[in-house]
């Protein structure tokens, strides 16, 4: 076991080695996936509310990495002339999306979490598994 | 812009906007004893005060409206507004627009704009000429006397707000229709004023007869008023065959008129070939069949005219409809008076005399519409006067009276006596609101005795009311020298010039009138002495009828004179129907000449008139049209400068007989009428003064016996349109009752049936198979979700797990065939990490 653990550290290493010197954006997706993954589990899986809200959370945080990933690996020939006149600038569009996502996200946080007090004042708990009037 | 006017036309304008008060006061007084009577507690309407105050509401506004009326009279009077005068008019062409002789110029200011209908503008005005000023004068004053009057006759009496209320608003009509300017207001008020004679006559509603007398009366005129409509419309359609604008201006009906008649052409030349008969030459009095020139076809505006006439028949009592004046005494004395003098019966002749140039078109005073009006005039006069001399009641004798006066009126307005007619209303209205007032005076006095048989020896009793009682008789009469007098005279002149004028069948016209005008003395002498003379008759009251009058025995019921408020009126009454006379005959005789209506030519001042055949050119360029009428002294004036080169036959008939012969002969008739009234009064002082006479009389009666038995009953005109009309009438209603409700009813009752029995089967089907289906539908719907409805198990998680597992295998399923699929990226994504090396590489 310690000698395979050692090996793959061993490789890791070597790759990293190897890398140039931007990340390249697969390494940014798989990382984001993984995030994207816990999210989407934790939103299926736990029964606090406020933990669900939490990997909502996670999950936008995730596309939010892509974008900038993203924005950075197409480079600078898409920037907008709107933005800059100099050819060889960063476009910032991806960065700009992930404002817009931050702002909205903290409405819809603002939001769950209002629902959730008023959830909890309802039931004393907010436990999602007794919310479940809406059936046959 | 009133600078530009003359001063005669700003003081027209401001009479007439002065013209509306006069029934508008009446109407605010009505108005306002309405709004009291409704509105108020019934501890104020119980009171005397308030009554008193009412009353006196009312006298003072017509009262004011009477003063008014005399202003505006007097402008007339003292000539500061134009006076139609006849010989002014007689020499030039009517209402041609270059030609308007100064004299004559309109005195119609007030024409507003009421509405309007498509193309067409319906003005309403104020039309005051003095024809309509002295109408307007004297309905004022004698309304005015009367109520006074009432205050007096009616004392006592509960519903007496009522009375004034519905006095003053019938009061208010006939003003407003003598100052109307269009057919419009004027039927408004004609009705107006048959809704009132219906609720005054009915006004003790509470007796039946009193109750069948207001609805007659409403009914009896309504006939007249459906002709009078009807009339009205035909002639509209009429004068849009011209291809005007409609109007229902009487200034502008008689312009139209007289623009599209005046160029028919030979008219007149057949008018003077109708000798006998009027009747053949209708036929060809057609305008557009026998020239080109445009015009409307005379038997139409004919036809029109009689059918207006029928609403005079109603209104005036004329002889097919009179049968309701006479029970129309039911009503309160007053409002007999008021009936009878000023108001109801007065509009039918004034209707005529307003919209006589319809009647005569061609203003020679002679057409097939006027020659009817005159037959059944002179009929009226003389058939009522007949009646007259049989009735016992003194108000029924007044009543036939009226009847016969108004003959007299309707008379004079078919042998072209417009202006007589007119006077004659007046100074009738004049002496019959005296008569009545003073019937009402001896009535009160007597304690409610109407018959003359119980009366007798009344003159020691009520002298005053004697005294003015026989003033108004002997203006009826027409004795020589009272108001009377004068018109009467002046309506059998008339005839007797007409009939001498070429129209032979006028002979008859005049004989009925000179015998109704002995007639009328007669009766009145006779009710002179029943009432006035011999002794009093109240004992021989029968004892079963004492109990109608609330006394024991006659002897309580001692006849007295009436208060001051009651003869002060008739004193004033008297005054008129004696003097009024003598200032219209010597002072203005053109007093009651109508704006609208010029003649050409007038038969009683035999004032030649030419007819031509073919064209006359005049110098000034202008050419006078075929078969136009001219006056002697035009014709005269136009050969002396040389106007006229005469180029065809031109017939002179009229010319060739000598003025002066006819003017002479006019005297006959001046001669006739006052020995006809002394043949009258002599004969009826005979019969009734004298013991012989009476002896004469009775025997006379017995030897009748069967004729006097016929006009005692007033030659059963009533039973005869009872059994003849009203009955037929109604067993046509009951047929008619019975069809609808067996026949129409049955019809539509039966399509209800066949829709109920339809309607049962469609129902059937509805629930069965279209509700059925439905539901099936539902219940399918239903068993198949039995099984999947727990899918929706309430929990979000659930929902987002199904979401999240379809997106999921939708993203799978989709990118299987694509290079970028689940497999590649797992690769691409080993492969970066270095975790996988492809086996080609």
């Amino acid at each position: 076991m310690a000698s395979w653990v050692f090996i793959f550290v061993q490789i890791l290493v070597k790759r990293i080695y190897k890398m140039p010197q931007i990340i390249p954006v697969y390494h940014v997706l798989v990382v984001t996936s993984i995030i994207f993954s816990i999210g989407l589990y934790g939103a299926l899986s736990r029964r606090n509310a406020i933990g669900i809200l939490m990997s909502l959370e996670l999950m936008l945080v995730a596309g939010n990495i892509n974008l900038v990933a993203f924005n950075n690996m197409i480079g600078p020939q898409y920037t907008l002339q709107a933005f800059s006149a100099a050819q060889d600038v960063l476009s910032p569009v991806g960065q700009i999306f992930v404002i817009f996502v931050i702002t909205i996200a903290a409405c819809e946080v603002s939001l769950g979490l209002a629902l959730i007090i008023a959830m909890y004042r309802h039931y004393r708990s907010i436990d999602i598994d007794n919310i479940n009037l809406l059936k046959w | 812009m009133m600078s530009n006017l003359s001063q005669a036309e700003q003081l027209a304008s401001q009479v007439s906007y002065m013209a509306l008060w006069v029934p508008g006061l009446p109407i605010i007084a009505c108005f306002t004893l309405f709004l009291c009577q409704v509105f108020l507690p019934a501890r104020i309407r119980d009171d005397e005060t308030y009554r008193m105050i009412m009353k006196t509401i009312s006298i003072l506004a017509i009262g004011l409206a009477a003063v008014i009326a005399t202003f505006i009279f007097y402008q007339f009077w003292m000539e500061r507004l134009p006076v139609v005068k006849g010989s002014q008019v007689a020499a030039r062409l009517l209402f041609s627009e270059s030609e308007i002789a100064p004299g004559a110029s309109p005195s119609s200011i007030l024409a507003k704009s009421w509405f309007s209908t498509g193309a067409h503008e319906i003005k309403i005005g104020v039309l005051l000429d003095n024809m309509s000023a002295t109408v307007l004068f004297m309905v004022a004053w004698v309304a005015a006397l009367i109520q006074i009057f009432s205050w007096g006759y009616m004392e006592g009496e509960k519903h007496i707000v009522r009375y004034f209320c519905f006095h003053s608003l019938f009061v208010a009509s006939m003003l407003g229709m003598v100052i109307s300017d269009n057919f419009l207001t004027f039927i408004i008020c004609w009705e107006l004023m048959g809704l009132c004679s219906y609720l005054l006559i009915g006004f003790f509603w509470k007796k039946r007869s009193a109750m069948n007398a207001q609805k007659k009366a409403f009914l009896v005129t309504r006939v007249g008023d459906l002709g009078f409509f009807l009339g009205v419309f035909l002639l509209m359609g009429v004068l849009m065959q011209t291809g005007q604008t409609i109007t229902f201006r009487f200034e502008d009906i008689a312009k139209l008129i007289s623009e599209y008649t005046i160029n028919t052409k030979y008219a007149l030349y057949h008018l003077e070939k109708a000798t006998l008969l009027g009747f053949i030459p209708w036929f060809k009095f057609v305008g557009n069949k026998l020239t080109s020139v445009p015009g409307i076809p005379m038997y139409l505006l004919t036809a029109s005219a009689l059918l207006i006439f029928m609403g005079t028949i109603g209104k005036s009592a004329q002889f097919p409809l009179h049968i309701w004046l006479p029970d129309a005494m039911e009503g309160p004395t007053p409002v007999s008076a008021l009936i009878h003098a000023a108001t109801m019966v007065a509009a039918g002749v004034y209707l005529v005399a307003r919209t006589y140039f319809i009647f005569d078109p061609l203003g020679v005073g002679y057409s097939p519409a006027l020659m009817i009006v005159a037959f059944i005039g002179a009929f009226t006069a003389f058939m009522a006067a007949t009646i007259g001399v049989t009735q016992y009641d003194i108000k029924r004798v007044l009543a036939y009276s009226t009847i016969s006066q108004l003959g007299y009126m309707v008379m004079a307005l078919g042998v072209g006596a417009m202006g007589a007619a007119l006077f004659h209303l007046t100074t009738h209205a004049f002496f019959k609101a005296l008569l009545f007032l003073g019937s009402g005076a001896v009535i009160f006095g007597s304690h409610h005795i109407q018959d003359m048989r119980y009366m007798g020896g009344l003159r020691k009793y009520m002298p005053l009311t004697f005294v003015t009682f026989v003033a108004g008789t002997l203006a009826l009469i027409g004795f020589p020298g009272t108001s009377g007098y004068f018109s009467k005279d002046m309506i059998l002149e008339h005839a007797f010039m007409s009939a001498l004028n070429g129209h032979p069948e006028l002979w008859i016209v005049f004989i009925l009138g000179i015998s109704g005008a002995v007639l009328t003395c007669f009766y009145m002498t006779r009710q002179i002495w029943m009432v006035f003379f011999g002794q009093n008759r109240r004992e021989q009251l029968p004892e079963e009828e004492l109990h109608n009058y609330h006394v024991h025995s006659a002897e309580e019921m001692v006849p007295f004179q009436a208060s001051p408020v009651m003869y002060v009126p008739l004193i004033i009454l008297a005054v008129f129907a004696i003097f009024a006379g003598y200032p219209v005959k010597y002072g203005h005789p053109d007093l009651f000449n109508s704006y609208l209506y010029q003649p050409k030519a007038s038969h009683a001042s035999s004032q030649a008139y030419l007819v031509t055949d073919t064209p006359i050119t005049s110098a000034q360029g202008g050419e006078r049209i075929p078969g136009e009428v001219m006056s002697r002294e035009e014709l005269a004036g136009r050969e002396a400068t040389g106007q006229i080169e005469g180029q065809g036959e031109i017939h002179s008939k009229a010319v060739e007989q000598s003025e002066e012969s006819l003017e002479s002969l006019a005297i006959i008739p001046q001669i006739l009428a006052p020995i006809a009234a002394l043949l009258g009064i002599f004969l009826g002082w005979f019969v009734f003064f004298r013991d012989e006479g009476r002896r004469m009389k009775d025997s006379w009666k017995q030897k009748f016996a069967k004729l006097y038995d016929i006009v005692f009953h007033k030659y059963y005109c009533d039973e005869y349109i009872q059994e003849y009309i009203v009955e037929p009438f109604l067993v046509a209603t009951m047929l008619l009752r019975a069809f609808d409700m067996y026949v129409i009813d049955g019809f539509v009752n039966l399509a209800a049936n066949v829709t109920v029995a339809v309607t049962k089967i469609a129902r059937l089907f509805d629930e069965g198979i279209i509700d059925g289906m439905v539901n099936g539908v539902a219940w399918i719907v239903d068993q198949c979700s039995q099984g999947i409805k727990y899918f929706q198990s309430g929990y979000v998680q659930n929902y987002f797990m199904a979401i999240t597992v379809c997106v999921l295998g939708y993203i799978v399923i989709e990118s299987r065939d694509t290079l970028i699929n689940v497999k590649n990226i797992i690769i691409l994504v080993l492969y970066q990490l270095g975790l996988y090396i492809p086996p080609s590489a």
